[in-house]
């Protein structure tokens, strides 16, 4: 069998798992080229936390065993993957991005682990993070214990955050797709900025056991890939209830795309002001992007985001589960070992909120929560944004982070709004600006996510910005 | 109305640890915590939030969103 080279290294999981299958090379061959890739590219773009490479090559030789015998356990069979740093992985360094718990280890995998690891997908690598998965608020890229995440399409940019190392990862093909986890954004923005098709999925779809907590009611994980189809392979695989997750919302999925609704059946909503005020070399992307859109026969309807203060209800939501979540680390003083100072300060602040104030925010968020309702039942079925307004920011840029920001204008505010009412969300390249990725987001309704994956697929079926690669990494 | 001398040793002892029971009930004030400039900047940041929350017509028949289903 022939080494596993080029393509392969971008290959989408079909496409890989069609290889393995005609043995083209070996589950143990594959295994090892990634790790290569993901322990020299991986590590020079501060995308690695930690090699598995001695565990995935043990794995990577029962999966060999399995196919000499014609015993497949679908398409995640022998793909390599990569997990951010935030998910367990049993006796392996846990670091959550931080040198506060560089030392931490775990007896079990996280759930969604054990689930990849029934359905035979190998685990390579733990992958960078910002740290405790941003906080309240972080102010640079370099706010991780890895470093600030280099952007495969220009390394003089940042990644995005905080599933940086997912992002990265699977920009580059160090891994095949990878999990990254969103609270307010940490899929969808490094996925935008990196070039890849990133999926939120609705709260409670994805057990969270074994995963950092940062905000019980906010915290979500999700598939980063190299398209909308890889995204729903993965889902299929890591959703379903839990009863040891609190957050669970004890509901099934099963990826079908065969029941896919045309695109012609569905009306998108979407906000003309979005497309007009995004950054100046974005804007010719996006409006090509929106025109693709158009051409697939979807209902375009100009809508307006539900009128509430999405910044002021996720910094509060944020910040008090935070300062909860870590409180020990704040009065004990570790809080100032995070490498962004900023970033401490927002959790020390973030003990004093008044409980009267979490509970407003939470009792406004019921208020969301209906008003999304009727919006995506009334109004639409789905809405779409740009992920975000511009493509990465350089390595030593400084952040808004979460921090209050003036009210959006447009649909501006979808990532906050979208993840206080639970919605699930597809990140797909859609363009470039300057040499550096754009991305759009279609937003669903709650449990609905093969809709936003269909899109997805839809979207991608006319265009090839997900197929692109990075000129340095692919060297 | 009369004191003896028993109830005047009880005021006289509770009064001398009110100070102290006060001091034991007020929360726990982190001398780390409190004296950081920049936290305080994140305070004020959080107190702005709480503002905009204010702005929000919130009827009293509304409670916390603590279920996420559809």
């Amino acid at each position: 069998m022939a080494a596993p080279t080029g393509d392969v290294f971008f290959a989408t999981i079909s496409e890989l798992s069609k290889r393995l299958r005609a043995k083209e090379f070996s589950a143990v061959e594959l295994t090892r080229a990634f790790c290569d890739r993901l322990e020299s590219i991986g590590a020079e773009h501060h995308a690695l936390a930690h090699s598995l490479r001695a565990s995935a090559l043990k794995k990577a030789k029962d999966v060999d065993w399995d196919l000499k015998v014609d015993r497949t356990r679908g398409p995640l069979h022998g793909i390599p993957y990569g997990a951010k740093d935030l998910l367990a992985v049993k006796k392996q360094p846990t670091a959550w991005g931080t040198r506060i718990f560089a030392n931490q280890t775990f007896d079990q995998d996280a759930e969604v682990i054990q689930k990849l690891d029934k359905a035979g997908a190998i685990l390579i690598g733990k992958l960078a993070m910002v740290e405790l998965a941003g906080g309240v608020a972080y102010s640079t890229p370099a706010a991780s214990v890895t470093g600030a995440a280099q952007n495969p399409w220009d390394r003089s940019r940042w990644a995005g955050g905080s599933s940086s190392g997912s992002g990265v990862a699977v920009a580059a093909g160090l891994v095949t797709f990878a999990l990254g986890s969103e609270t307010s954004g940490s899929i969808i923005t490094p996925s935008a900025f990196c070039g890849i098709t990133g999926f939120r999925p609705t709260y409670g779809l994805v057990s969270r056991r074994g995963a950092m907590a940062l905000a019980w009611t906010l915290d979500k994980i999700g598939p980063m890939c190299r398209s909308a189809e890889d995204c729903g392979l993965v889902l299929h695989h890591i959703a379903g209830p839990d009863a040891e997750d609190p957050g669970s919302a004890h509901k099934g999925f099963a990826y079908a795309p065969q029941f896919d609704r045309k695109p012609s059946d569905f009306t998108i909503g979407y906000n003309p002001a979005d497309f007009a005020e995004v950054s100046p070399d974005a804007r010719a992307a996006f409006d090509a992007a929106l025109g693709v859109v158009r051409s697939l026969g979807v209902k375009l309807k100009e809508v307006k985001l539900p009128n509430f203060p999405y910044s002021a209800l996720i910094e509060t939501v944020i910040g008090a589960e935070a300062a909860s979540i870590f409180e020990d680390v704040i009065r004990d003083g570790r809080v100032d070992q995070l490498a962004d100072a900023p970033q401490a300060a927002s959790l020390k602040a973030a003990i004093d909120i008044p409980a009267v104030d979490y509970l407003k925010a939470m009792r406004i968020r019921s208020q969301v929560r209906e008003a999304f309702s009727t919006l995506l039942y009334r109004d639409a079925d789905m809405l779409l944004a740009p992920s975000r307004v511009g493509p990465a920011p350089a390595i030593g840029a400084t952040l808004g982070g979460g921090r209050m920001s003036p009210a959006a204008r447009g649909n501006g505010d979808i990532i906050p709004a979208g993840n206080l009412a639970g919605l699930p969300a597809i990140s797909l390249p859609c363009g470039f600006a300057g040499g550096l990725p754009l991305g759009i987001s279609f937003v669903g309704r709650a449990f609905f996510d093969n809709h936003v994956i269909g899109m997805g697929r839809a979207f991608q079926s006319q265009t090839d910005w997900h197929r692109r690669k990075p000129g340095a990494a692919n060297a | 109305m009369k004191v003896t001398r028993r109830k005047l040793a009880g005021l006289l002892t509770i009064s001398a640890t009110l100070p102290t029971m006060i001091r034991a009930q007020a929360p726990a004030v982190d001398p780390v915590v409190r004296t950081d400039a920049s936290a305080n900047a994140a305070r004020g940041e959080f107190r702005e939030a709480a503002r905009a929350l204010d702005t929000v017509k919130l009827p009293r028949s509304v409670e916390p969103a603590t279920r996420f289903e559809a």
